[in-house]
């Protein structure tokens, strides 16, 4: 599924038809996305389906080898200063400098962003219970992400991408840190992009996502809408299948004998037709959770469907 | 064992590659001074290989002895006489080898045994050193420095007959000591019990509270040039002044009365070889990102909002502080060396022969490598480092090629001006590129351009007028001169770097 690009005069990326290659690997296929301003966009993919790939193309870390990206209506790599001075970013790296201080990290930083607010960034170190005077080698890996939060927060960013925020966090501070600071972004007109492979994380803050399965993006749209798109359906044969069914909009078929359930993608009128076809009857009906959906796209992807 | 050979076996592979080389130029060349200049080399590169082996250290996240094996099912005394037994077997057999191939038939009394305790000594200190200081890196490099410098003066001492029995003594005590080290360091590091003492805990925190930066940075480009000066500068300025201590005291103390004789000599050579290392390895520390300390530049530095530009021109300020730092290093050497060497009575050709080559050597050192590099470097490729390194050292034999060519055929005083006219074409044509790429790209603003080209065209008129002050009465042309000024001040090299990082930051 691909969004339209050119549809969105607020957008704040404008992903065309970018293509990236890794030697032999295909890290990105023919990718369109558009992200419009003020959402909590979550990408969502398995390791090494290409979401880091993406993130690196809208910070101008990689250059498209085909395609445009455009952060801002600005290519962000003909103008790196004017892109990145209005995005707050937290790698999956955490590649802080790691000789600094807390406070020196803050100082370094602020000089880079002339809306740099010291008193947020204040505000922020004493939530997150950051010690000025401590090395940010000596800092745990959740400390490490704090950091790097607060320095991607403080200068109150347009766009603010984190790629895979959580790792690194426990799970009460995940929770806490990620939904309070998502949250204020967007009330405040600003965007937020976010990768992860937790699903349940997603689901909980974002307004939109995409799904990428080895470097295309083969879901995309408000979250409620791709929920109602997706249903399971349970199916009861008369006689026993040996086979799976091939039930027309199915992304995945489990079960065996008389009794199989369907991830599909489709109207459920549609999908209840096409059953009835094949000689089953629907006897449950329900939504699916965003596992189900994410392993039933991944499972489809790989079996070429 | 198979694991360090496993990990290293291109080492192993390149050792017997240069001892078959050895072979060869013992069988074919005949001693000539050639062949003895190559076979020296490659027996240095073995047993320096041949320590990195056997230091049989894990390097990430930092140089130490593997943890991993910590967990393995066996006694400590295993884990550390493995890699100490075979260590010392290896390097005993290289120095057999080395030593039945040139050092026996070229030095009639070279005592045979007396090297062999001192190699396999030298060695157990070297994994000694490396496995019990892994977690202060600080006092590694001072330990290994102060070990070098004893192992040095062993060296002499062992080649002397009246003091080799004083120095196998001292070789006995170290042997050891070095391997009671090693075994207690790996025990204590097993049993997480590895600890600073209290004197040395005190100091790394009266230390590590000093430097702390306290006020705001007026812009970005300061806090960017404050970033790279402590983490990427430091290193190369502290190495250039303990090296440079290290060389000239090595002087003073054995070939300060030599006039300009062969030590005298050999020891300047020794430090402008020292210098045009110290440059190369420089530049490339420059070179690193700031924030991960590797050469491919890290998302927090390149996610910075400030043109490559300006992240390249904080390290383009701080390779023209060393490059300076290393030509006053050099001229406090001359000075040092001028004050013991040059004595009444020696013609001024031979003091013009003995110098001006070194210097030549030492400018083309600092002036090419340390900014050259900068602009190879800065591109973040790895395997980078190792074509530039042979392109350096192709360079420079190609260089003393032709200059033996021109000198032969032209006059070497009558050529050069031309080849360096051609130079210098060359130079300013890739220059005018490289701005005007650098400005297309908005790397750099035309005012930033344009400064340092005034820079560039000012501090070339203010050398060249020195330097045409002291060639006054020489036998070197004003032209030559003139030229060889204008091409050692960066301009083109410069201009690239911007490029480089770019190249670097947006793949």
């Amino acid at each position: 599924m691909k969004s339209n690009a050119s549809s969105a005069p607020d957008a704040v990326i404008e992903i065309a038809d970018v293509t990236r290659r890794f030697g032999s690997k295909l890290a990105l296929d023919h990718v369109t996305l558009t992200i419009p301003r003020g959402v909590v966009f979550g990408l969502i993919g398995a390791n090494g389906a290409g979401k880091t790939t993406l993130i690196k193309h809208i910070l101008g870390l990689l250059k498209a080898q085909s395609g445009s990206v455009r952060v801002f209506g600005l290519d962000p790599v003909a103008d790196p200063v004017g892109a990145l001075i209005r995005i707050g970013y937290l790698s999956e790296q955490r590649d802080l400098p790691v000789w600094m201080r807390v406070d020196e990290l803050l100082r370094y930083t602020q000089a880079f962003y002339p809306k740099w607010d010291a008193a947020y960034a204040e505000q922020l170190r004493g939530h997150f219970g950051l010690d000025p005077a401590a090395k940010i080698k000596n800092l745990s890996r959740g400390e490490c992400a704090k950091a790097g939060l607060l320095i991607a927060l403080a200068h109150r960013p347009e766009l603010l991408l984190l790629d895979e925020p959580s790792s690194g966090l426990d799970p009460v501070v995940r929770r806490d840190i990620l939904e309070a600071i998502i949250r204020t972004v967007v009330d405040e007109g600003r965007t937020v992009l976010f990768s992860s492979h937790l699903l349940d994380e997603i689901e909980r803050v974002s307004d939109c996502l995409a799904m990428m399965v080895d470097g295309r993006i083969v879901l995309n749209g408000p979250l409620d809408a791709i929920k109602e798109s997706h249903h399971r359906l349970t199916l009861c044969f008369d006689t026993v299948q040996s086979q799976p069914p091939a039930l027309a909009g199915a992304l995945s078929v489990s079960g065996a004998g008389r009794e199989w359930t369907a991830i599909c993608n489709g109207a459920l009128i549609e999908l209840t037709g096409a059953a009835v076809k094949l000689g089953a009857r629907v006897v449950d009906e329900g939504t699916p959770s965003f596992d189900d959906i994410f392993v039933a796209r991944v499972r489809a992807k790989s079996l070429g469907q | 064992m198979w694991e360090i050979w496993r990990k290293n076996c291109w080492g192993f592979w390149l050792v017997l590659g240069l001892l078959a080389g050895g072979l060869l130029i013992r069988l074919f060349g005949r001693f000539s001074e050639t062949a003895m200049a190559i076979g020296g080399i490659s027996m240095g590169a073995t047993f320096l290989v041949t320590f990195a082996i056997f230091s049989f250290a894990a390097s990430s996240p930092q140089i130490s002895f593997p943890a991993r094996t910590f967990t393995l099912p066996i006694r400590t005394g295993l884990l550390v006489n493995c890699p100490l037994f075979f260590g010392t077997l290896t390097i005993a057999i290289l120095h057999f080898a080395w030593a039945f191939l040139f050092l026996l038939p070229v030095g009639e009394h070279y005592p045979l045994g007396l090297f062999t305790i001192y190699w396999v000594t030298a060695l157990m200190t070297f994994q000694a050193i490396v496995w019990c200081l892994a977690d202060f890196p600080k006092s590694l490099v001072v330990v290994l420095i102060s070990a070098m410098v004893l192992f040095v003066r062993l060296a002499l001492l062992l080649v002397e007959e009246s003091e080799a029995m004083r120095a196998v003594v001292y070789l006995l005590v170290i042997l050891p000591v070095a391997y009671l080290c090693a075994r207690v360091g790996i025990r204590q590091q097993r049993h997480g019990q590895w600890r600073f003492p209290a004197i040395a805990q005190t100091i790394v925190e009266i230390t590590g509270n000093v430097p702390r930066r306290k006020r705001p940075f007026a812009a970005a480009a300061q806090a960017q040039l404050w970033m790279e000066s402590r983490r990427n500068a430091v290193a190369p300025l502290i190495s250039l002044g303990v090296g440079a201590a290290l060389v000239w005291a090595g002087f003073l103390h054995l070939g300060s009365q030599d006039g300009l004789g062969f030590i005298a000599i050999a020891w300047f050579n020794i430090f402008c070889i020292f210098l045009a290392l110290w440059a190369f390895t420089s530049s490339l520390l420059l070179a690193r990102d700031a924030a991960s300390r590797s050469l491919a530049l890290s998302s927090f530095i390149a996610t910075r909002p400030v043109t490559s530009g300006e992240l390249a021109f904080a390290k383009i300020k701080l390779t023209a502080l060393l490059t300076l730092a290393g030509w006053f290093v050099y001229f406090v050497g001359i000075f040092v060396w001028i004050k013991f060497c040059w004595q009444p009575g020696q013609s001024g050709t031979q003091r013009e022969g003995a110098l001006v080559p070194m210097i030549g050597f030492v400018a083309l050192a600092l002036a090419w490598q340390l900014v050259g590099g900068l602009s190879v470097w800065l591109a973040g490729r790895i395997e980078s480092a190792a074509w530039a390194g042979l392109l350096l050292l192709g360079g420079y034999i190609a260089l003393g090629n032709a200059f033996a060519f021109l000198e032969k055929y032209f006059g070497l005083l009558v050529a050069l001006p031309w080849v360096f006219a051609v130079a210098f074409v060359v130079k300013m044509l890739l220059a005018v590129w490289a701005f005007r790429e650098s400005c297309r790209q908005q790397l750099l603003s035309p005012r930033a351009a344009g400064k340092y080209v005034l820079f560039w065209l000012l501090g070339t008129i203010c050398f060249v007028a020195i330097a045409s002050v002291l060639c006054q009465g020489t036998i070197f042309p004003q032209s030559l001169v003139i030229l060889t000024v204008a091409l050692l001040l960066p301009l083109a090299r410069v201009g690239l770097a911007p490029l480089a990082l770019a190249r670097a930051r947006h793949r």
